[in-house]
C-alpha cells in the first residue's frame, strides 16, 4: 500500500504488519455475472476449497476487499458494476476474469459488450481464459495476496497517484 | 372444461382450411406446416388456432429480417422484418409456423398478449431487437438493451461498431445508468415499470400508517441466480407485486452468429446456456442437419444422448447447490460440486473443456470416447444413486427445508399455458410434457424414457421432480453407454463449408430447463441469415410475477431458484 509522506511516518510501524494481514486473508467480492461464475463459485467448493488460503466470498461490498469481476459485462451493466465498485472500502483490488472481463471475450465485436473492463474500473490481475480453470483463480488470488504481501501498490492506488501527477503538471 | 380437439385434423388441412392463411407452406424440408397472414387477421387467426384446433402452447414468436433477393419460397421482395409464430399442439406435438410480413414503414402488428401473457417479454424483445410495434402491448419498452440505446441491432442494417463498443462509449454508459424507470437519483419510479400496475402502488388502508415501497432485486444479488434484476412492490414483508426485468446479460449471440460459420455457432451457443451447454449446442446441430439434410451416425446419436444426459446432471447440481444456499443450508452446495466436478472430469476427458465443449458437430460428434472412459462413466454410473440418496438426506426431510418449500408459491396449469412455461417447472404442477419422449430427437426414441411427473406445483414439489430427473438422467446415461453401438462418430461426407440450401428449420430439445429450440434461416451462405435461440428459461422467469405475488421477500429466492434459470440463456 503508498502513503502519504505524514501517515507513513505515523503507521510505519504498522504498516508491515498489515501488508502481512493483507498477504494472509482476501475477502473477494462474488461479482458473477455470466459462464465465469460458475467457476469462481467451483473454487469455494470442496475440491479447490479457498478457505484454506484465507479467501472468504462476501456478498456485500462493504465486506469485501476485491472485486472478482467474472464474467460479461455489457452496456447495462457498466453503472453497476461502477457502483459496486464505489462501494468497497479502499484498499481495493479488481481481478478481471475471464476473457471477456479482460477484453470482451468472444462477444468483443458485439454492439453492446464492454470490451474490458479497465475502462471502468482499474484492474490488479487480468486472467485469461474462457472460462480459466479454478487453479488459474486460485493462482491470480494467491499472485494478489503475495504482492499485498510485498507491500505492492494497487491498480487503484496507481490509479490515482497518476490522476494526482496529471493534475499537479496542469497546474504547473 | 375438456375440449376435444380433432387432433386427427392435420396442421396442413387445417392451415388450407383456413382463408385468413394465406400461401400455405412448409418450413424446412417439408417438416413444419406454415402460412402467411395479414397484421389485421393475425390475432383471430392465431385465437382461433388456440381455441379450435388445440394449438395451446405458443412456442415461438420472434422475428427476422426479410430476403428481399429470395422468391423462391414466395417471401415479399420488399425489404422489412417478418414476425414468426410458432404454435404447438400439445395432444400430437405437431407445430406449425405464422408468417406476417411487415413492410418498412409500417412495422407494426398487434400485440398477441392478450392470448398469452407469456407474449409480452417475447414481444418487447422483438421491439427492441428489430424495431416492430406492438398494437395494444401492456407496455412496449426495450427490454433486453439499455433505454438510452440508438438503433435495433438485429436489423441487417444496423451499422456495428467498428471493432466492438469503445472505451469512451462504455465510460459514458458507466456514468449514467440509462434505465428510464430510474430517476436520476437511482430511486425507482414506480409508475414507469412495465408490467406493473400502479395502482398497487397507493396503500389500501388510509389511516393505516404503512407505505407501500418498491424494491430493486438484482442485477447483482447473490441470490439471483445470475444478473437477474426484480421489481419488487412490498408492503411491509409481503410482497404485493414482482416483475422480473433482464438484459444485463445480453451479449449479442443472435447477432454475432450471423457472421460466424455454421460451425464456428457451436461455440457461441456453449456460451447461451453455459451450465448445460451440450443441449444448445446439439439443438444447433440437430437444425443445421435438417437444412443441409446430413444425418447423424448411431453411435453419435447415443454419444448425444449421454452427454445430454451428463450435463443435465451437473446443471441441476447447480440448481441444487442453489436451492440448499436459498434456504440457509451450505451443505448441500459443496456435496453437489463433489458429484459435480467428478462429472466434469468426463467432459474434460472426451471433449476438452469443462463447460465450453464444442462437441456436437453436424454429422456427429468431434471425437469418439477416448479408451477406458466408457468403462469408468460406467463404474461412476452405477453408484450415482447413493450420491443423491446423501442429497436427499440433506434436504428432503430436512425440517428447515420443508417448512420453506412446502405449500410455497403454487404454479397452475393456467400460468403455465398462460406464460408458455416448460420444462421441470411445468412437470411438477402435472403437465406432462417432455421432448425426449413426445419429439425424440437423438438416440431419445432408441431409449427407454421415463418422464419424472409432479403434481402439486409448489416450490417442494419443482424440487422433489428436479432430484428424480437426476436419478433418471443417469439412468438413461448408463442405458446409453451400454447401448453404445459401434461404428463411425461422425458421417462421411459433411462438406468442409456448410452451405444450406435457402429455408428454415426449427428443432428443440429438453434442456434442464425446457423446450430449448434453435430457429435457423439459411440464406444459403456459409452463415446464418437468423439464428434465433427459443429459451425457455426467458418464458419461465416471466411466470414468477404471479408467483412471487403474496409471498414473504424471505421466500422470493427460493422460488427464483426453483425456476432455475441461467440469464446468459435468457438475455442470450
Ligand atoms: S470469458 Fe468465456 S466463460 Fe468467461 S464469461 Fe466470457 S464467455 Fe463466459
Amino acid at each position: 500500500m503508498v502513503v502519504d509522506e505524514e501517515t507513513r511516518a505515523l503507521v510505519a510501524p504498522l504498516q508491515k504488519l498489515l501488508d502481512w494481514a493483507r498477504g494472509h486473508s482476501m475477502w473477494p467480492l462474488t461479482f458473477g455475472t455470466a459462464c465465469c461464475a460458475i467457476e469462481m463459485m467451483t473454487v469455494g467448493s470442496a475440491r479447490y476449497d479457498t478457505d484454506r488460503f484465507g479467501i472468504f466470498f462476501r456478498n456485500s461490498p462493504r465486506q469485501a476487499d476485491c472485486m472478482i469481476v467474472a464474467g460479461t459485462i455489457n452496456l447495462k451493466m457498466a453503472p453497476r458494476l461502477k457502483l459496486l465498485y464505489d462501494q468497497m472500502a479502499a484498499p481495493k483490488y479488481v481481478i478481471a476474469m475471464g476473457s471477456c472481463a479482460v477484453a470482451g471475450g468472444p462477444f468483443a465485436a458485439g454492439y453492446n459488450v464492454v470490451n474490458g473492463v479497465d475502462a471502468i474500473v482499474p484492474v490488479d490481475i487480468y486472467l485469461t481464459g474462457c472460462p480459466p480453470r479454478p487453479e488459474a483463480l486460485i493462482h491470480a488470488l494467491l499472485t494478489l495476496m503475495e504482492r499485498n504481501a510485498a507491500g505492492e501498490p494497487s491498480a487503484a492506488e496507481l490509479h490515482a497517484a497518476e490522476v494526482r501527477r496529471a493534475a499537479q503538471e496542469a497546474t504547473w | 372444461m375438456t375440449v376435444a380437439y380433432h387432433t386427427d385434423v392435420s396442421p396442413e388441412a387445417i392451415l388450407a382450411g383456413m382463408p385468413s392463411a394465406e400461401r400455405p407452406c412448409k418450413i424446412g424440408p417439408g417438416r413444419i406446416p406454415c402460412a402467411h397472414t395479414t397484421p389485421g387477421e393475425l390475432l383471430d387467426m392465431l385465437r382461433q388456432l388456440r381455441d379450435e384446433h388445440g394449438f395451446t402452447h405458443l412456442e415461438l414468436l420472434t422475428a427476422e429480417e426479410m430476403q428481399t433477393a429470395s422468391d423462391d419460397d414466395g417471401v415479399g421482395a420488399e425489404p422489412g422484418v417478418r414476425m414468426v409464430y410458432g404454435l404447438t399442439r400439445r395432444s400430437d406435438r405437431r407445430t406449425m409456423v405464422i408468417y406476417v410480413a411487415l413492410p418498412d414503414g409500417a412495422l407494426e402488428v398487434p400485440s398477441i398478449s392478450s392470448l398469452w401473457r407469456g407474449a409480452a417479454p417475447l414481444e418487447r424483445e422483438v421491439f427492441d431487437l428489430f424495431g416492430v410495434h406492438f398494437n395494444g402491448h401492456p407496455a412496449l419498452t426495450r427490454i433486453v438493451l439499455r433505454d438510452d440505446f440508438v438503433g435495433h441491432p438485429l436489423r441487417k442494417s444496423f451499422e456495428m461498431p467498428e471493432g466492438g463498443v469503445s472505451a469512451e462509449t462504455v465510460r459514458a454508459a458507466a456514468a449514467s445508468h440509462g434505465d428510464a424507470h430510474l430517476r436520476a437519483d437511482g430511486t425507482a419510479d414506480p409508475a414507469s415499470i412495465p408490467g406493473l400496475d400502479p395502482a398497487l402502488l397507493p396503500c389500501p388502508e388510509p389511516g393505516f400508517e404503512t407505505e407501500r415501497i418498491v424494491v430493486h432485486m438484482g442485477p447483482q444479488h447473490p441470490s439471483t441466480h445470475g444478473v437477474l434484476h426484480l421489481w419488487l412492490v412490498l408492503d411491509g414483508e409481503t410482497v404485493v407485486a414482482a416483475q422480473p426485468t433482464q438484459g444485463y446479460l445480453h451479449r449479442c449471440i443472435e447477432k454475432l452468429a450471423e457472421s460466424r460459420d455454421y460451425r464456428a455457432c457451436t461455440a457461441l451457443l456453449d456460451r447461451c446456456d453455459y451450465v448445460s451447454g451440450f443441449h444448445t449446442e446439439l439443438a444447433h446441430v440437430l437444425a443445421v442437419e435438417e437444412l443441409c439434410g446430413i444425418e447423424s451416425t448411431p453411435k453419435a446419436d447415443f454419444l448425444r444422448v449421454l452427454f445430454s444426459e451428463l450435463v443435465r446432471i451437473t446443471s441441476h447440481h447447480t440448481w441444487f447447490a442453489a436451492a440448499g444456499l436459498d434456504t440457509g443450508a451450505l451443505t448441500p452446495f459443496l456435496y453437489a460440486f463433489i458429484d459435480r466436478e467428478l462429472i466434469l472430469d468426463f467432459f474434460e476427458e472426451v471433449t476438452g473443456g469443462r463447460m465450453m465443449f464444442n462437441y456436437f458437430r453436424p454429422g456427429g460428434v468431434k471425437d469418439d470416447l477416448p479408451p477406458g472412459a466408457a468403462a469408468r462413466m460406467v463404474e461412476y454410473l452405477r453408484t450415482f444413486d447413493r450420491a443423491v440418496d446423501e442429497y436427499e438426506a440433506l434436504l428432503t426431510g430436512n425440517e428447515i427445508f420443508r417448512a420453506r418449500t412446502r405449500g410455497v408459491a403454487f404454479l397452475d396449469r393456467v400460468t403455465i399455458a398462460d406464460y408458455c412455461v416448460t420444462g421441470p417447472m411445468a412437470r411438477a404442477s402435472g403437465v406432462d410434457i417432455d421432448l425426449r419422449r413426445d419429439q425424440p430427437y437423438a438416440a431419445y426414441d432408441r431409449l427407454p424414457v421415463r418422464v419424472a411427473l409432479g403434481e402439486a406445483g409448489d416450490t417442494f414439489e419443482r424440487y422433489l421432480v428436479r432430484i428424480a430427473e437426476m436419478r433418471e438422467s443417469a439412468r438413461l446415461a448408463l442405458a446409453a453407454l451400454e447401448g453404445l453401438p459401434e461404428g463411425p462418430h461422425v458421417s462421411d461426407g459433411v462438406p468442409r463449408t456448410i452451405k444450406p440450401p435457402k429455408g428454415a428449420a426449427y428443432r428443440a430439445v429438453e434442456s434442464p430447463r425446457g423446450e430449448l429450440g434453435v430457429y435457423l434461416v439459411s440464406d444459403g451462405s456459409a452463415q446464418p441469415w437468423r439464428l434465433k435461440v427459443r429459451s425457455p428459461a426467458m418464458s419461465n422467469i416471466h411466470a414468477a410475477g404471479p408467483l412471487c405475488a403474496g409471498l414473504r421477500l424471505a421466500d422470493v429466492a427460493p422460488v427464483v431458484g426453483s425456476i432455475d434459470i441461467v440469464m446468459g440463456e435468457i438475455d442470450r
